[in-house]
């Protein structure tokens, strides 16, 4: 091919034109410690990295949701702790107090300590975090009990609802617990159900079945208790009947038994009060495992939180190491090959001075 | 969304309501009448979309989503002007303007603390969904972001191409057509001798000749 004299300079300019380009893109990957950074760079690695980058940004939300979950089920831990103590030492009272050589001050004394227990554990079960009631499912804006002063009764306002929070792709954690529920199968923390009717005999030979049966009204399970004597089939003065949904009414009737009456305020005979403190004691047995059993639940969902924290933990380590391996600019590598280019560039620059300078002209005196 | 109607009549009464907002166009009307009749137009080009005969005691138009009725004595000057547009745009208001109002709970009534739908909301990241091709979100996005990507690297492959194509064509072209500063030295030089090789030739006869002449 023949070359003209505009050719090498044509060429020179393309060559200074493609090096300079390199170097741009080099000193922009310096800068950036990024390599790639548009799509067009690397269609696959990008593609990917922002798989990762979603995957990621996933795994920080899951973790403050995670968060989150442990803060409410340590503060409703903490509050079942309290229930627990309070059940405790209403076990102690109830001990004490089933005998029957109480003088009326003892019995005004544990009537008045039953009743203090029975608004504490009212408070309890009407605890918020945040200004939510913990214990209403998802009845949040709603007290979970209240007392109903015509039938003596304290009233679940809440429903069975299990507030979930998303803690990874397709996996929800519960982080909240039902006082009381209509659906045998929710762990319940201010009530608890039997499977099956259960029957006890007290110390006066006197048969106390309990049998669960659910509100007509709310669904929520209550539990009958039904005193009989099997020598005194029939006698009014031996047979008792009385039924209690959560905790609470179970105090309040204990609190009014001490008083010699039934929670509306008829009197009832020492006997019958005695009788019904005595058959009190299942029930609250059955209480104290019903908390014990909750906050296991608790214990174990919180578990299972941590255990899932520090799998996304590792999840997201993993992942930034693939992001930062996809994208991410080697430096020694970087600054290498820009030294590279630099050095060409100027190789380029002397040369061509040098040689693009003579023609036939300088060399014809 | 409301229509907007514009009265140039002198006795009768229209109401304009829309019953398929899904029906509705871009499209604005003018209604006129004449002897007895009623005739919808097209106000941007003057098309006549529809016309019938015209019942003083109430016409029932129905057209592309909406419902006019007209009612009272007209004459040929009376004129409608009805747009689903103008006041399209005055309008608009955010259908979500306080927390409360987000659909999380799962149930229709809403419960305070019940979160269900916004955990399907949430789920429907990694679910996959009929109108993106049976992909999840991410993947759909992902597929795009590769279309893209691929597009982009394509072009910058077919532009550096073309680059190259062009440079070799015009060095081909130079080559042919260029001048190479060298060359035309050497020729200069080739020339500039001959020419006094010539010269010297002439100056040698012109030499020969004087002294042929001097003798």
């Amino acid at each position: 091919m023949r070359v003209t004299s505009f050719l090498p300079y044509n060429q020179l300019a393309r060559g200074l034109k493609d090096q300079l380009a390199e170097l741009t893109i080099l000193s922009n990957q310096m800068a950036t410690g990024k390599k790639i950074s548009k799509t067009s760079d690397d269609v696959s690695g990008t593609v990917d990295a922002l798989g990762y980058r979603l995957s990621l940004s996933g795994n920080e939300q899951y973790e403050r949701n995670i968060t989150r979950a442990s803060t409410v089920l340590d503060f409703t831990e903490t509050t079942l702790e309290q229930v627990a103590s309070v059940l405790d030492s209403l076990r102690e009272i109830v001990l004490d107090g089933s005998d029957s050589s109480l003088s009326e001050a003892d019995r005004t004394y544990y009537a008045e300590k039953a009743a203090l227990i029975r608004d504490h554990l009212l408070e309890l079960g009407n605890t918020t975090f945040e200004d939510r009631y913990i214990f209403s499912g998802f009845q949040t804006d709603q007290p979970a009990y209240v007392y109903d002063a015509v039938n003596h009764r304290y009233s679940y306002q809440g429903d069975s609802g299990q507030l979930q929070l998303a803690v990874d792709r397709g996996l929800t954690q519960t982080i909240n617990f039902a006082g009381s529920s209509a659906d045998p199968s929710i762990s319940t923390a201010f009530s608890y159900t039997l499977n099956t009717p259960q029957t006890v005999t007290l110390a006066d030979g006197s048969t106390v079945t309990y049998t669960p049966l659910p509100d007509p009204g709310s669904g929520v399970t209550f539990i009958e208790v039904d005193i009989t004597h099997p020598d005194h089939p029939g006698d009014p003065e031996y047979e008792d009947h009385f039924h209690f949904s959560n905790f609470m009414e179970m105090t309040d009737l204990l609190s009014q038994a001490w008083q010699y009456q039934d929670l509306d305020g008829t009197a009832l005979s020492s006997s019958e009060s005695l009788r019904r403190i005595s058959a009190m004691a299942v029930p609250l047995e059955k209480s104290e495992d019903q908390v014990t059993l909750v906050r296991a639940e608790l214990a174990a969902r919180h578990l299972q939180l941590e255990n899932q924290e520090e799998g996304l933990q590792a999840n997201s380590e993993t992942l930034k190491n693939a992001l930062s391996e996809m994208e991410d600019a080697d430096m020694a590598e970087t600054i290498i090959a820009l030294q590279q280019v630099a050095v060409t560039l100027e190789a380029l620059r002397m040369s061509s001075s040098r040689i693009l300078s003579q023609s036939l002209f300088d060399f014809l005196s | 969304m409301e229509l907007s109607l514009k009265d140039d009549s002198s006795g009768a009464d229209m109401t304009a309501v829309i019953t398929d907002s899904s029906l509705l166009t871009l499209d604005e009307y003018t209604v006129r009448f004449n002897g007895g009749n009623y005739f919808v137009y097209n106000k941007a080009n003057g098309d006549l979309k529809v016309s019938g005969a015209y019942e003083p005691l109430g016409t029932t138009i129905n057209l592309e989503g909406m419902q006019w009725v007209i009612s009272g004595a007209v004459t040929s000057a009376d004129t409608f002007e009805i747009s689903p547009l103008t006041t399209a745009v005055s309008n608009f208001g955010t259908a979500l303007n306080s927390i409360q109002q987000i659909a999380a709970s799962g149930t229709l009534a809403g419960v305070p603390g019940d979160n269900s739908n916004a955990l399907l909301l949430a789920g429907l990241v990694s679910q996959n969904l009929a109108p993106l091709e049976a992909s999840t979100l991410t993947e759909y996005y992902q597929t795009l972001v590769a279309e893209i990507g691929l597009k982009s690297q394509a072009a910058s492959e077919t532009l550096e191409f073309s680059e190259n194509f062009l440079n070799n064509l015009s060095d081909r072209r130079d080559s042919i057509s260029g001048v190479s500063l060298d060359e035309e030295a050497a020729n200069l030089i080739r020339f500039q001798q001959a020419y006094q090789a010539a010269a010297r030739l002439i100056r040698t006869a012109d030499e020969m000749f004087e002294a042929l002449m001097s003798m």
